[in-house]
C-alpha cells in the first residue's frame, strides 16, 4: 500500500500534511478549480423559523388528498383481472418488462388485443 | 457482530474521520482509521473499517475500498453508517441502483437520519425516480423545515411532476420566509424570483406573470430576463402595443438578436410587406450599423422591393470583402425566384468588373478594389455550387485563385464543391491545400481531417489532428479523452465504408460512454445548484439531461453502430470468413498459402506492436493516476476496454443494436430513420409486433418514404409466410395491417407505389427492388425501372444514382454485371465528377494521378450546355 509511509505518522506530522507547498498553477486549470469546488462540502443554511407554522400546514392536507386520489386509482386497477398467458405473451412480443406489461394489460380491463394495439402506437 | 459503542477518545477519533472525508482530508482520514484499529480491542470495529474503504475509494484504491467496507459492513450489520458507506462506495462506482438498496437499508435502521435521505434524494433525482423523490424531499422538509434546500427541493419536486399550482405555492410561502429588505440586490433572491416566475409563465400563468416580474422588478439581477420575460407574457395576453414597446427596449439593447425583432413583428402585426419593411426601417434610424436590419428583410421582400434591397446588400458587402456573405444567404435558396434574381445580378456584376471594374457599366461611381471581383468570383462558385453546376462552380473558384493564390476560403470551396460532386479524394486534396497555406488555424486543420475521413484516409486525418492535440500521447487517444465527437463520428462511419466494423464499433462505443459520462456529471449539480440557488439553470441542465441522446452526434454513432450489427448478423464474422475474403478463386495453392504466411506474419507483428502501445498507455495511466493521487482526487475504476476484433464478434449483435435503439425509440422518435432501423432489428429477430410498432410509427411520420416503402412489403410478405402465428397476434397484426394496406396485397401494394411515384429514382428503386423481390421472374422490368436517367426524374443526383449502382452490385436484383457497368457508364456520362461513377482503377494506374482535371472540366461543361 503506497499510503502507508504516511499512515505511520502521529498526529503531531498533520499539519505538515495538511500544509502542502501551494503547486504552481498549471495552465488551462482555472475551469478545474472551480469543478473541484462544486464537490466541496458545505453547511445547508438556515432560514429563520419566524413564519413556518403557516407555510407548513399549507402542504399537509394537500398532500393528503393526493395519495387518496392515487390509491383509488391504484386499488381500482388491482381488481381488474388479468391472465398469466396474456401478461407473457405482451412481455415476450414487445420486450419489456413485467411490470410494464402488467399495467398496460389492466389499463385495457384485460383485453390482450387491445393492450397490444395501444402498445404498437 | 453487535455494535460496540466506542470509548470517548476512540469516539472523538472517528468524529474525525468523517470530517476528513468530507473536506477530502484523506490521508489524514486514514491516519485517524490507523489509530482505532491498531488498537486490538477495535481492530474488527465495523464502522471504521468502512470509513477506512471508503476515504481509500477516494484514493483510488477500489479493490481494496470494496474489501474494508464489506468487511465492515459483515462486522455490523445493524450500523447504518456500515449501510451508508457501502451505498455511498456503490455510488461512486455508479451502481446506482444497487447505492439506493444499500441507502434503504441504512433508513430501515435509522429513519430520520438527514444524511442517508439527502443521500438516497440525490440518487432518485438523478434516476429520475420522481415520484420516490417526492417522497423523500417530503420528509427532508419534515425533519429540517428550517432549511432553505428542503424547501427548495420540494418544490421542484412538484415543478418537474408538473404539478405547477403545489409548486408555485411552496415557492411562494418559501419566499415569503426571505427576509430581503427591498430595493436592495441579492443575487440568490434574485435567481429564486426569476425561477418562481419561469414556473408561472410554464404554467401558462401569463398574467400572474407580468404582475409577478412588475412586482419584483428592482430587485432582479438579470434586466435582460426583466425585460424578456415583460415581452412575451405581454404578446400572450394581447397587450400589443405594450409589447411592442418592451420588444423595442430590447432591440435597443442588442440590435443583432432575431428573436426580438420577431417579436416586435408579432405585437405590431405589420398587414402589408411595406409595413413590415417600415418597422425594420423606423429601428434603422437608431441602429444605422445594425446589420440584421439589413438582412431580415430580405426573408419577406419580393419582387421589386426585394431586387433594390438584395443590390444593395450584395454590392455592400463584395466592396466590402465579406466572406460569409453566400452563408448569410443560403436560406433564400428555397425560393426559386430569389435566386434568380441574385443569380442575374451577381453574374451581371462579374461580367462589368471584369471589364471596367464598376458593378453595372454605365454608373458614375468610383472604380471598386480588384478584390470586389474577387469576392463576386468567390459567391459565384458557391452559387453554382449550390445549383448543382459543378463545372461552372470550379471555373469560377479557379479564375479566383488564378488571381489569388493565398486566400484559404477560396481552396476551402474548392473542396466543397468537390465533395458536393462525390469526389472525395479530390475534396480532401483540396482542403489539406487550404490548410497548409495557415497550418496554425485550427478551423481549417479540423475541416481537413474531416475531408479526409470522408475520403477513407483515417491515417492521415489522424496525423493531421495530431498537430493541435498533446503531445506524446496518440491523437487518436487524446481526441477520445477530449470528448471530440465530430472526429469520432466521422472516423466511425470512415471506418464503417472501409469494412473495418471492429474499429467502427469501438468508435461508436467511445461516444456511447461520452453521453454515458455527461449524464454521470450532473451528480455534482442536485447539491450545488440547490445550495447557490441558480434553480433556472438547474432546472434546464435536467431537461437538457433528459433528453441528451437527441443530440445528433449520438444519433450518428447509434445508427453507425445499428447497421453494423445488423451486418454482423447477417454475416458474422469468423476466422475463416477474413480468410475467404480475398478472392482465392485465381490463386494457385501455393500462391495462397504464400499469401497466407504472409498475413500471419503481418497479424503477428500488428499484435505486438498493439501489445506495445497497451503497455505504453499503461505506463501513461499508472502516471497519471500517481499524479492524481498526489492531488487527492476522486477517480472512477477504469472501465472495460474497447477491442475491435472483440466488438466484431459479438455474440447477439441485434441486442447490442437495440442498446443503441432504445434511446433513440424514446427521444428521436419524430425521425423516421429511428422506427425503420427499429424494424430492421425487429425483422430479424422475428418480432412481429414490434415490427407493426415501427411501421406504423413511421407510416405516421412519413407514408410515402421508399425505405418504409421496402419495409411495408417485406414485413407483409414475411406476415403471410408465416402460417402458425399466436392466435392474438395475429388479430393484432390484421387489425392494424389493415390500416396501412387497406385490403391490398403487396402485389398490387406495390405496383401502385410505383405507380405514384414514378418521377424520383430514389422511390422508383424502392419499388423495383421490392419487385425483384417479390418475383424474381421480373428482374429485368425491375432492373429498367430502377435505372431510369430521365432528366424528368426530380432527384437525378450523385446520391440517388450511386445507391442504384450499389443495388445494383449488391444483389438486390440478383446478378446484373452488365445492366451495372452500363448504368455505371451513364451515370459517368452525367457526373464525371464523381468517384463512384468513374471506371475501375487498375493497379497500375494508382501511382499517377487519377485524370486530368482540364478534360474533365470540358466534358462536364459540354453536358451543362
Amino acid at each position: 500500500m503506497a499510503a502507508e509511509g504516511d499512515v505511520d505518522l502521529d498526529l503531531d506530522a498533520e499539519e505538515n500534511c495538511t500544509e502542502k507547498p501551494a503547486e504552481k498553477p498549471r495552465k488551462h486549470d482555472s475551469g478545474a478549480a472551480d469543478l473541484e469546488r462544486v464537490t466541496d462540502y458545505a453547511e445547508e443554511k438556515e432560514i429563520s423559523s419566524s413564519d413556518l407554522e403557516t407555510a407548513m400546514s399549507v402542504i399537509g392536507d394537500r398532500r393528503s388528498r393526493e395519495q387518496k386520489a392515487k390509491q383509488e386509482r391504484e386499488k381500482e386497477l388491482a381488481k381488474v383481472t388479468i391472465k398469466k398467458e396474456d401478461v407473457e405473451l405482451i412481455m415476450s412480443e414487445m420486450e419489456i418488462p413485467r411490470g410494464t406489461a402488467e399495467r398496460s394489460l389492466r389499463e385495457h380491463m384485460g383485453n390482450v388485443v387491445e393492450a397490444l394495439i395501444a402498445l404498437t402506437n | 457482530m453487535p455494535s460496540v459503542p466506542l470509548p470517548p477518545k476512540e469516539s472523538n477519533l472517528f468524529k474525525r474521520i468523517l470530517k476528513c472525508y468530507e473536506q477530502k482530508q484523506y490521508k489524514n482520514g486514514l491516519k485517524f482509521c490507523k489509530m482505532i484499529l491498531s488498537n486490538p480491542k477495535f481492530a474488527e470495529h465495523g464502522e471504521t473499517l468502512a470509513m477506512k474503504g471508503l476515504t481509500l475509494n477516494c484514493l483510488g484504491k477500489k479493490e481494496e475500498a470494496y474489501e474494508f467496507v464489506r468487511r465492515g459492513l459483515r462486522n455490523d450489520l445493524k450500523s447504518h453508517v456500515c449501510w451508508h458507506v457501502y451505498g455511498l462506495l456503490q455510488r461512486s462506482d455508479k451502481k446506482y441502483d444497487e447505492a439506493i438498496k444499500c441507502y434503504r437499508n441504512a433508513l430501515k435502521l435509522d429513519k430520520d437520519n438527514l444524511q442517508i435521505l439527502r443521500d438516497l434524494s440525490l440518487l432518485q433525482i438523478q434516476m429520475r425516480d420522481l415520484e420516490g423523490y417526492r417522497e423523500t424531499r417530503y420528509q427532508l422538509l419534515q425533519l429540517r423545515p428550517t432549511q432553505r434546500a428542503s424547501w427548495i427541493g420540494y418544490a421542484i419536486a412538484y415543478h418537474l411532476l408538473k404539478d405547477y399550482d403545489t409548486a408555485l405555492r411552496l415557492l411562494e410561502e418559501f419566499r415569503k420566509t426571505q427576509q430581503v429588505p427591498p430595493n436592495k440586490i441579492d443575487y440568490e433572491y434574485s435567481e429564486l424570483l426569476l425561477y418562481q416566475n419561469e414556473v408561472m409563465r410554464e404554467a401558462s400563468l401569463f398574467q400572474e406573470s407580468l404582475e409577478h416580474i412588475e412586482t419584483y422588478e428592482k430587485q432582479i439581477c438579470d434586466q435582460m430576463k426583466v425585460e424578456e420575460i415583460k415581452g412575451e407574457t405581454l404578446l400572450k395576453l394581447g397587450r400589443s402595443e405594450e409589447a411592442a414597446r418592451a420588444y423595442r427596449i430590447l432591440i435597443d439593447r442588442n440590435a443583432e438578436n432575431w428573436a426580438y425583432y420577431e417579436g416586435l413583428e408579432r405585437a405590431l402585426q405589420p398587414g402589408t410587406m411595406e409595413k413590415r419593411l417600415q418597422i425594420y426601417e423606423e429601428v434603422g434610424n437608431r441602429h444605422p450599423k445594425a446589420l440584421s436590419l439589413r438582412r431580415l428583410p430580405l426573408n419577406f421582400l419580393t419582387g421589386e422591393l426585394f431586387r433594390e434591397k438584395i443590390d444593395k446588400f450584395l454590392r455592400t458587402n463584395f466592396s466590402k470583402g465579406c466572406p460569409p456573405l453566400f452563408t448569410t444567404l443560403k436560406s433564400l435558396y428555397i425560393d426559386p425566384e430569389k435566386v434568380s434574381v441574385m443569380h442575374e445580378l451577381v453574374t451581371g456584376y462579374e461580367c462589368s468588373l471584369r471589364t471596367c471594374g464598376l458593378f453595372s457599366p454605365n454608373e458614375s461611381a468610383e472604380k471598386e478594389p480588384p478584390t470586389t471581383l474577387l469576392w463576386v468570383r468567390y459567391f459565384l462558385a458557391q452559387h453554382f455550387d449550390s445549383l448543382d453546376r459543378k463545372a461552372l462552380a470550379l471555373e469560377y473558384i479557379d479564375a479566383a485563385i488564378e488571381t489569388t493564390p493565398t486566400l484559404i476560403e477560396l481552396f476551402y470551396v474548392k473542396a466543397k464543391i468537390y465533395k458536393h460532386a462525390g469526389n472525395l479524394q479530390e475534396a480532401a486534396k483540396w482542403m489539406d491545400e487550404a490548410q497548409s497555406l495557415d497550418t496554425a488555424d485550427r478551423f481549417i486543420n479540423s475541416k481537413c481531417a474531416k475531408y479526409m475521413l470522408r475520403a477513407g484516409l483515417v491515417k492521415e486525418a489522424e496525423d493531421m489532428c495530431s498537430k493541435f492535440t498533446r503531445e506524446g500521447t496518440s491523437s487518436m487517444d487524446n481526441l477520445n479523452e477530449m470528448q471530440c465527437m465530430w472526429f469520432q463520428t466521422e472516423c466511425a462511419t470512415a471506418y464503417q465504408r472501409l469494412g473495418k466494423y471492429g474499429d467502427s464499433l469501438k468508435k461508436c462505443h467511445e461516444i456511447e460512454r461520452h453521453f454515458f459520462e455527461i449524464t454521470d456529471d450532473q451528480f455534482d449539480f442536485h447539491t450545488y445548484c440547490m445550495r447557490k440557488m441558480t434553480l433556472r439553470a438547474y432546472v434546464d441542465l435536467l431537461k437538457l439531461e433528459d433528453v441528451l441522446r437527441r443530440h445528433s452526434f449520438y444519433f450518428k454513432a447509434a445508427r453507425c453502430a445499428i447497421e453494423i450489427y445488423l451486418k454482423l448478423h447477417d454475416n458474422p464474422l469468423t476466422d475463416e470468413s477474413q480468410e475467404q475474403e480475398v478472392n482465392s478463386e485465381n490463386l494457385s495453392a501455393k500462391e495462397l498459402k504464400k499469401m497466407l504466411s504472409k498475413r500471419r506474419r503481418a497479424q503477428k507483428k500488428a499484435k505486438l506492436e498493439e501489445e506495445r502501445r497497451h503497455a505504453e498507455r499503461e505506463r501513461q495511466q499508472k502516471n497519471q493516476k500517481k499524479r492524481r493521487d498526489e492531488d487527492e482526487e476522486e477517480i472512477s475504476g477504469p472501465r472495460e476496454e474497447l477491442l475491435p476484433e472483440k466488438l466484431e464478434k459479438v455474440e447477439n449483435p441485434l441486442e447490442e443494436a437495440i442498446k443503441f435503439l432504445t434511446p433513440l425509440k424514446n427521444l428521436v422518435a419524430d425521425c423516421i430513420d429511428t422506427h425503420l432501423l427499429a424494424f430492421e432489428i425487429y425483422f430479424r429477430k422475428g418480432k412481429f409486433l414490434l415490427m407493426v410498432q415501427s411501421v406504423k410509427r413511421a407510416f405516421a411520420l412519413q407514408p410515402d418514404h421508399p425505405w418504409l416503402h421496402e419495409c411495408l412489403i417485406r414485413f407483409s410478405k414475411a406476415v403471410s409466410d408465416h402460417s402458425n402465428l399466436h392466435e392474438v397476434v395475429y388479430k393484432v397484426l390484421n387489425q392494424e395491417m389493415q390500416k396501412i394496406f387497406a385490403n391490398k396485397n403487396y402485389d398490387t401494394f406495390n405496383d401502385e407505389f410505383l405507380k405514384s411515384k414514378s418521377s424520383s429514382i430514389q422511390h422508383l428503386l424502392s419499388g423495383a427492388k421490392m419487385m425483384y423481390f417479390l418475383d424474381n421472374s421480373r428482374q429485368e422490368k425491375a432492373i429498367s425501372i430502377a435505372t431510369q436517367l430521365e432528366e424528368t426524374l426530380q432527384d437525378r443526383n450523385v446520391q440517388s444514382c450511386s445507391k442504384v449502382l450499389e443495388a445494383l452490385l449488391d444483389g438486390s436484383f440478383g446478378s446484373c454485371p452488365s445492366q451495372a457497368e452500363e448504368y455505371r457508364v451513364a451515370c459517368h456520362r452525367l457526373f464525371p465528377l464523381a468517384t463512384t461513377f468513374m471506371p475501375p482503377v487498375t493497379e497500375d494506374d494508382k501511382g499517377s494521378t487519377p485524370r486530368n482535371n482540364g478534360t474533365i472540366n470540358h466534358e462536364m461543361l459540354t453536358n451543362e450546355i
